[in-house]
């Protein structure tokens, strides 16, 4: 019997009730269904696409959001108390959370879709709302979290930046309506910046220096350079969301270059992870952890470009796509095939004889097979249609997207078909 | 059972049937890479009790991988989760 399933005493209080964290995992996995749907649909706009309400801005929202922040949620919410020995009192904060959250991002995608500002507005609030509850869990665990000091640091800075972000969209919200903001699209800018490489990218960024060497069977990163990566990181996300919101180049420029070094000296920490741990063969999801490590200095590189107009006439929108599908979707459904069959494994009983278990079991499937082959095949597509603003290559990579998700949906839903006997 | 390790400048020791690891104080993950170090390397036949500040919600699948049974057991304080820590007995399958 897998003693952590039954054991008695506190740790038992620190494993959530397994509908919990699979509840969050199986919406972000529906989520990306729609948003590549979304994109399908809207292909022609996505091309193109430099902001405003619309089918592709609903399908942005579905993919930061709905697949990445959900994602985040549950992960965070089932691993930081066991990682930080808190006890967890009640569950039905996080509960709340899922409610308020996942109804409202649907309803905010509607309001996005159809442009009705009498739809988006309340949802927004409705978001806003379970987002800034799960803001406080966060803090309380993370303010517990004295052992983990670096992937503290990231979360603090980035629990900062999701307060920016969720103000500031409500602000475009309300934007939308009342028109009051001098310059919209320098709002959105920032919004994407702080969302994109603040909130999300930090908490990839930290969770990295404990799932990585996990992953690898490797020592964490030395803690020096840990934080310097970390800080300039934070000075690069600070400096390119004034850069934006005062329209400056300079400081946008600043702010890129800042964001490269501190990525050069994140992947060169990861690098010497991979290259001492004990575990060589890494398997499929590391593929994708090491094309998403490829995208990010690329995104900053196309977003150096496209400031100096020298990335084409959409590279704008090149840059918003590989920032959000490229490095961070892929990097969190490369993470997600490793992680949840051990999270499932917490709740499941291993064979009586021993063994292999649900892991390994897991570690290959054909669903995730396809979905990776998938991805990338639909990353390099839309990559092309944006580049040659063609709206059939464009279809077809959301094509490919959405046979992708479709099957890492079906893996989802495996995984959590092999937990419920458990019950 | 205590948790105390006889000596101090050792993380490894052993007592009765088991061998014993302390890696508390440790952060994350290096307790898990200590522990599946000391079974790969082939130095613990039967049984190894880990000393550890958290539970290793992680380090459950990899014993499984490795045909390791895993139970937390009584601590100095009489529960499976102290305010020193928590003891894992780790066994290998059919031992």
């Amino acid at each position: 019997m897998n003693i952590a399933a039954s054991f008695l005493g506190g740790a038992k209080s620190r494993l959530l009730p397994r509908s919990i964290p699979f509840r969050f995992f199986a919406a972000a996995a529906v989520f990306q269904v729609m948003m590549w749907l979304g994109l399908f649909i809207g292909a022609s706009e996505a091309v193109d696409f430099r902001g405003g309400l619309g089918t592709t801005l609903a399908s942005v929202h579905l993919l930061t959001l709905g697949v990445l922040t959900t994602t985040a949620i549950g992960a965070s919410v089932q691993l930081l108390p066991v990682a930080t020995r808190r006890t967890l009192h009640a569950v039905w904060p996080i509960k709340l959370i899922f409610w308020l959250t996942v109804p409202g991002l649907i309803a905010l995608a509607v309001g996005m879709q159809t442009a009705q500002t009498n739809i988006l507005i309340p949802a927004a609030a409705t978001t806003a709302a379970g987002l800034l509850l799960f803001c406080g869990l966060l803090a309380d665990n993370l303010r517990r979290a004295s052992s983990l000091p670096v992937v503290g640091a990231y979360g603090w800075a980035a629990l900062v930046m999701l307060v920016l972000v969720i103000a500031l969209g409500v602000t475009l919200a309300f934007n939308e309506e009342a028109g009051f903001l001098p310059d919209h699209g320098a709002v959105a800018l920032a919004h994407l910046i702080l969302g994109g490489f603040g909130f999300m990218g930090l908490l990839a960024l930290g969770f990295s220096h404990i799932l990585i060497p996990m992953f690898a069977l490797a020592s964490a990163p030395p803690k020096r350079p840990s934080y310097v990566s970390f800080a300039a990181a934070s000075a690069a996300i600070f400096l390119g969301t004034f850069g934006a919101l005062a329209g400056s180049r300079s400081l946008l420029t600043i702010a890129l270059l800042t964001g490269l070094a501190a990525v050069a000296m994140h992947l060169w920490l990861m690098h010497r992870v991979l290259k001492t741990g004990m575990r060589k063969r890494l398997g499929l999801s590391f593929i994708l952890v090491r094309a998403a490590w490829i995208m990010l200095p690329t995104t900053l590189l196309v977003g150096l470009a496209a400031l100096y107009s020298l990335a084409g006439a959409r590279g704008g929108t090149l840059f918003g796509f590989l920032l959000l599908y490229g490095w961070l979707l892929t990097f969190l459904v490369g993470i997600l095939q490793r992680i949840m069959p051990f999270l499932a494994s917490m709740f499941a009983a291993p064979p009586v004889s021993g063994g292999s278990a649900i892991v390994s079991e897991l570690a290959n499937v054909g669903s995730l097979k396809l979905h990776a082959i998938c991805h990338g095949l639909a990353l390099a597509l839309l990559v092309v249609a944006i580049l040659l603003e063609d709206t059939m290559v464009a279809r077809l990579g959301s094509a490919a997207g959405l046979i992708g998700a479709i099957a890492f949906t079906w893996f989802t839903a495996d995984v959590i078909r092999r937990i419920i006997p458990a019950r | 059972m205590a948790c105390a390790r006889p000596e101090e400048k050792s993380r490894t020791w052993r007592a009765g049937d088991a061998v014993h690891i302390d890696v508390r104080g440790l952060d994350p993950p290096e307790p898990m890479v200590a522990i599946l170090q000391a079974i790969d390397s082939g130095a613990v036949n039967t049984v190894l009790v880990a000393h550890l500040d958290r539970e290793p919600i992680f380090l459950y699948p990899e014993l499984d991988d490795r045909g390791w049974s895993h139970e937390l057991i009584q601590s100095s304080c009489g529960s499976p989760d102290c305010e020193d820590g928590i003891m894992l007995r780790m066994e290998r399958y059919g031992a």
